[in-house]
């Protein structure tokens, strides 16, 4: 009797978890105050929620859980900012998604709706909380569009100031640009859109980071901080591949 | 620090131009508009039309900013114009000897020298002493996109050679053939042979139909053996077989010669020849006759096998 017992409760539980909980949407990422991040995410069913965090994606060292229940929001505080953070979310028991994201500080800043002329059309109507790219989406098998975040002040994101006049009047209708500080601000979000969606980078010797979509064929360079030195159209067939340097995956302003 | 645009001879650029390894600044020059990385890598202008251009137009100021006081054009342009009838010669291995001596010997008599080697530091050192029109990038002639990078964007920018020169090589250590690391073979091999047909690859379709001569350094060991440098000699009778087949297949115009340097106090001889190196001429003395023999070879050296005289 006693065995059978517990057999039933061994079947039970396999039941149990054989019934899993999954995501209703991909999570939902947004830069907070003092430039924490917060993750929300919904579940179909009740459950415990976990976040699991790091610098890598192999070294998720920080994790905080909360109680059951369907809804789960976790505020990730003391996040350098501008430095790509991995994360795993999910239950206590199973991990749901994974994926990255960039932590704030002064980009999280609002300075009017950004304009989106090189990134691919949003799939999906954004909230105050934007979607973030999942490294490996586990519920939800469509692409999910990248972070989109308002751009830092333009004085923050261009490498020379005084040049961005002379590249804005040769470049910026590439981009269909309105104005110097919205053409800065595009080439803030493809620089964001690289890193998220993995395009291609060479690093030069100098330090210089140049990017490519192969899809938009939208090419940026940017100093070894982050700022940009130049965005652009090329016209040329094969101009990425004339570009030097050793192909990157993470850029040298996103410390690891 | 600041940097002279090749094209107009403005000298307060931000950066330079060109990266150690040839990658455009993407700076915008204000004095003429050009645009570094990007008018030469995407929209092929070579510097000559896009100065020509600029000159054309009365040589206004291009940016939006406002010009240097007593901001003078036609001063600051003199200062990177070629002279009349200068050469445009792309020498490999100008960093250290032979190559080096044959860089300031060129440079001095006006000739436009487009260098390669593999130091970043000996490149940087003689880009600051010897700006444009002169250009001088930091590759390795194994690394076949490396050379095809750097053929291309000098053909748009200073147009094809006049003279291609195959300088760059390397040596193993002194040892019996089976007593050489692999990797010192490889090494040999890649930069000897590899790197000498890298060059005639990317440069010779752009060289074709307009003239030129290509030299590819041989040696005494090109032409006869000794012990324990059995790889070298086979790099440098590679160098003479293929320069000879070369020479046959060159449309007509063009011509490829094997060059024996002779003996020269550089750091490959101190390697093979041990102390006993001093007692042969240093490559300034050396590039003093190489120098003069090199720019006399025309298309009727087709196919031969030269040595530098005294050599
Ligand atoms: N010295 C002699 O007595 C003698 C005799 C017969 C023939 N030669 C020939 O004369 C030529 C010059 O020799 P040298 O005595 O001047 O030699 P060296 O002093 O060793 O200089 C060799 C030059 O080639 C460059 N180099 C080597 N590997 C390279 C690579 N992979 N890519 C680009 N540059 C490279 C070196 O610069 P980095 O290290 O910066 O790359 C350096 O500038 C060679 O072809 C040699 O075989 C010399």
């Amino acid at each position: 009797m006693m065995q059978r017992l517990l057999l039933l409760f061994l079947l039970l539980c396999t039941a149990c978890d054989l019934r899993a909980v999954n995501l209703v949407a991909p999570p939902e990422i947004a830069p907070a105050a003092d430039g924490a991040m917060t993750l929300r995410w919904k579940l179909d069913s009740t459950a415990g929620g976990r976040v699991r965090f790091g610098l890598a994606q192999d070294r998720l060292d920080q994790s905080a859980s909360d109680g059951v229940g369907t809804e789960h929001t976790f505020t990730l505080r003391g996040l350098k900012p501008g430095t790509k953070y991995f994360y795993s979310i999910g239950t206590a028991r199973r991990e749901l998604t994974t994926g990255s994201f960039i932590a704030g500080g002064d980009a999280a800043a609002k300075s009017g709706p950004p304009s989106q002329t090189d990134a691919p059309a949003p799939s999906q109507k954004k909230s105050l909380l934007q979607k973030i790219t999942g490294l490996a989406s586990k519920p939800v098998s469509t692409p999910v569009p990248p972070v989109v975040r308002d751009a830092p002040a333009t004085r923050k994101t261009w490498g020379n100031i005084g040049s961005l006049p002379d590249h804005f009047a040769r470049h910026g209708a590439d981009f269909s640009a309105k104005s110097e500080d919205d053409y800065a601000a595009q080439s803030w979000r493809f620089r964001e859109r690289a890193v998220a969606e993995h395009l291609p980078m060479k690093l030069d010797t100098d330090g210089t980071v140049r990017v490519f979509d192969p899809k938009t064929r939208a090419f940026a360079s940017f100093n070894h901080d982050g700022t940009t030195k130049t965005y652009f159209r090329p016209e040329s067939a094969g101009y990425w591949q004339r570009q030097p340097g050793r192909a990157i995956q993470t850029p040298p302003w996103i410390s690891q | 620090m600041s940097y002279t645009c090749p094209v107009c001879g403005f000298q307060k650029l931000t950066e330079p131009p060109r990266s150690l390894t040839g990658g455009g600044s993407s700076e915008i020059c204000p004095s003429c508009g050009y645009q570094h990385g990007v008018d030469d890598d995407d929209k092929g202008r070579s510097h000559a039309a896009a100065r020509d251009e600029w000159k054309r137009g009365g040589m206004k100021w291009q940016s939006k900013s406002a010009p240097p006081k007593n901001w003078k054009p036609a001063e600051q342009l003199a200062a990177v114009l070629p002279r009349d009838g200068a050469k445009v010669i792309a020498l490999t291995g100008c960093t250290r000897g032979c190559g080096r001596a044959l860089a300031e010997f060129f440079t001095a008599q006006g000739q436009v020298v487009i260098g390669c080697g593999r130091s970043e530091k000996h490149i940087a050192e003689l880009r600051s002493k010897f700006g444009p029109p002169h250009d001088f990038t930091a590759l390795d002639v194994a690394d076949d996109e490396a050379v095809h990078r750097w053929a291309e964007r000098i053909t748009v920018t200073h147009g094809a050679p006049d003279l291609l020169i195959n300088n760059a090589a390397v040596i193993a250590p002194n040892a019996p053939l089976w007593k050489v690391p692999v990797a010192e073979i490889s090494a040999t091999l890649n930069v000897n042979i590899a790197g000498t047909v890298n060059t005639i690859r990317h440069f010779v379709p752009a060289m074709a139909g307009r003239g030129g001569v290509i030299v590819n350094f041989s040696s005494g060991w090109g032409r006869g053996t000794s012990p324990d440098v059995a790889i070298y000699c086979a790099t440098k009778w590679a160098v003479e077989g293929l320069t000879q087949a070369l020479a046959q297949e060159l449309p007509h115009g063009l011509a490829a010669v094997a060059l024996n340097p002779g003996i020269i106090d550089t750091e490959m001889l101190r390697s093979c020849f041990g102390s006993g190196a001093v007692n042969h001429p240093k490559p300034d003395e050396w590039a003093e006759r190489a120098g003069p023999f090199l720019l006399a070879l025309t298309a009727k050296d087709n196919g031969r096998s030269l040595d530098v005289p005294g050599a």
